[in-house]
């Protein structure tokens, strides 16, 4: 009965690793990248390394895009105020054509030029959780699904694995390669459990209303309804206004707001409907000072400037939501959790990868010569080698490009995501025809890809590593250029170490009941 | 700096913590070359890991707050056990000293012989 039990479960720790383990790592990797979005952003747009200011600017300063955003008849305008980890003022809005992105010197007010990129904020983090798949929500759903195996695979994981405890520290890099495969599998599962699942739970519950819509239906007798509680957005206006009419000092709507908050600053400035006689201006705390994503909102009507509302206390199901929210997001400014996110994302990367790579190493004496053996071995290199190949194309792609380029009426911003699907589509046609080499050449091509990207940042923006680690405000540059020298290390040893593998070939044998 | 030195005694003291539990087991006993610990030994080295890992979350919360010592707590949790089987992997002769001074929690003064070239 157990030994049945422990089977099927091994059965659906298999597939639903092997079928969802692509969208898995694509997922965990641009999400673990996402924890230095912001970073990334500061790399891939140099105009924005900037000193920061020291005290903020007025808000009147920004009153000409707000003014743009009234011409361009814009659903809303916002600006975020610089922080720890963006130096420049973001003003934001919508037309009825497109989502346009200005940025500000923080000390000077002037508008920055435009860096043609839409970054790891634009690109990499909705990547993360949409796959860029718009159509019906679909890339939710996937990621939905996956997100719901990945926690299945954690149980079922920990059910199939027969010694637990025993092998709790147990790591074998001196036996053979399978062996060694599935103790890094193990330790990066069973050790990084807990960040697995809640970094898992917690992402499905921010999504939970794409899932469950019946469960927010059932409350409330309008979705947006529970959109605008969660976000704290309950002061939006219901009827559409009349255009003409002016948006009040921003100013003294912050002098109030600073007072009622005993000082602390508005971190959003938004302003719905500009223009029109219901739009509303709303002040946003800051809350990086906090696990829980804060949604403390004072807000003021448009035109008048008087006061309109202050966000409830949330309900206390709200507020669970947005403690998970906070530990899933990372809002809060604290580098040391920062970085410990970082490193353990990147262990669920090793799990996944390795998973992949034991069932490939279980299978290939028996299986090889196979058609589904050789759908999983070039789906592999192209899901895990393959993505880090084409996220550093991106990087490489964004230092290599003209600030204005354009090729077939495409521009800066699309030339990069191209780049980046291109690479990718190609590491996986590499896989299918070379699966031998697969592991050596992109892992080589990881490596010079990573050193490649560093030096063209040296090379158009002459900020090297020795430069950024001594100016305090470069030091998001200098963490991206001194991980992609790490990383273009790791791979190249690792390139030499699978070359040399190849050339000394090791028997393989199979332990009795190893298979999973 | 403070900081810095605070998360990094954090993070060694959870090393430690889990090296205790790790060099309880047979395997790494052999591995760092060092004779088995009786079972009253094994309990006490344990007991005291357990001490270590929940003295670390509660200093952690007292110097962080509830939110952030508790996910500064379970994040070094996971990547010091990692460092830990990693160093009994690679260069298990690092920890040989603590493993040797583990010997001092058998209160007997008997140790179990092993052979190492088992």
């Amino acid at each position: 009965m157990e030994q049945d039990f422990r089977r099927s479960m091994g059965w659906l720790h298999t597939w639903a690793g092997v079928v969802l383990g692509s969208i898995l790592f694509a997922v965990f990797w641009m999400g673990t990248l996402s924890v230095f979005d912001s970073e990334i952003d500061s790399w891939m747009e140099p105009a924005t390394r900037l000193p920061a200011a020291t005290s903020p600017l007025p808000l009147e300063t920004f009153r000409p895009s707000l003014n743009d955003a009234i011409a361009a008849k814009a659903a809303f305008w916002n600006v975020i105020m610089p922080d720890d980890r963006q130096a420049v003022v973001h003003v934001h809005y919508r037309t009825r054509q497109k989502f346009i992105t200005r940025e500000f010197d923080p000390v000077t007010g002037k508008e920055l030029p435009n860096s043609g990129t839409l970054g790891a904020t634009g690109f990499i983090f909705p990547f993360h959780y949409t796959l860029e798949i718009g159509l019906m929500n679909l890339g939710e759903w996937l990621v939905g699904l996956a997100s719901m195996a990945m926690l299945a695979l954690c149980v079922t994981g920990v059910i199939i694995h027969r010694k637990l405890f025993a092998e709790f520290f147990t790591f074998r890099p001196t036996k053979k390669p399978r062996r060694m495969l599935l103790d890094l599998h193990n330790m990066a599962g069973v050790l990084g459990l807990p960040f697995h699942i809640i970094l898992t739970f917690s992402g499905l519950v921010i999504l939970s209303t794409t899932y469950f819509p019946g469960s927010v239906k059932a409350v409330y007798p309008n979705p947006r309804g529970y959109f605008f509680e969660v976000n704290g957005l309950t002061f939006l206006p219901v009827k559409p206004g009349k255009a003409g009419a002016s948006v009040a000092s921003l100013d003294k709507a912050a002098s109030y707001v600073r007072n009622v908050w005993g000082g602390a600053e508005p971190h959003t400035i938004l302003v719905i409907n500009p223009g029109t006689t219901t739009s509303r201006m709303a002040f946003f705390r800051e809350s990086d000072r906090q696990v829980i994503v804060d949604r403390d909102v004072i807000s003021f009507e448009g035109p008048t400037g008087k006061n309109f509302s202050r966000s409830p206390a949330p309900h206390p199901i709200i507020r669970a939501e947005r403690f998970l929210s906070g530990v899933h997001l990372i809002q809060f400014h604290h580098w040391a959790l920062r970085w410990l996110y970082f490193i353990l994302g990147l262990g669920s990367c090793v799990l996944i990868g390795t998973g992949f790579l034991f069932w490939l190493e279980t299978r290939r004496k028996t299986q090889e010569s196979t058609f589904g053996f050789r759908v999983v071995e070039g789906l592999a290199s192209g899901s895990v080698t393959g993505i880090i190949i084409a996220t550093l194309v991106f990087f490489v792609a964004n230092r290599l490009l003209f600030p204005n380029a354009n090729l077939f009426g495409q521009d800066r911003a699309t030339l990069e995501i191209g780049a980046f699907y291109f690479a990718w589509l190609a590491t996986f046609l590499h896989g299918w025809i070379r699966p031998h080499r697969m592991w050596i050449e992109q892992s080589a091509t990881i490596g010079v890809l990573a050193a490649l990207a560093a030096l063209l940042n040296w090379i158009t923006t002459g900020d090297h590593p020795l430069r950024t680690l001594f100016h305090r405000y470069l030091w998001p540059v200098a963490g991206m250029d001194v991980v992609l020298l790490v990383g273009a290390a790791l791979a190249l040893l690792t390139t030499i170490r699978l070359s040399r593998r190849t050339r000394v070939p090791t028997p393989l044998n199979v332990p009795f009941g190893e298979r999973l | 700096m403070v900081t810095v030195m605070i998360y990094t005694a954090f993070g060694l003291i959870l090393f430690v913590a889990f090296a205790l539990l790790a060099l309880t087991q047979f395997p790494h006993r052999r591995a760092t070359k060092t004779p088995q610990l009786l079972p009253g030994a094994a309990l006490k080295a344990r007991l005291l890991a357990g001490l270590l890992l929940v003295g670390v979350l509660i200093m952690a919360i007292w110097r962080e707050g509830g939110g952030f010592g508790f996910l500064l707590w379970g994040s070094l949790l996971s990547l010091s056990a990692c460092a830990v089987s990693l160093i009994l992997g690679w260069w298990p002769h690092l920890l040989a000293l603590l493993a040797r001074l583990m010997l001092s929690l058998n209160s007997r003064h008997t140790t179990v012989r092993l052979d190492v070239k088992g």
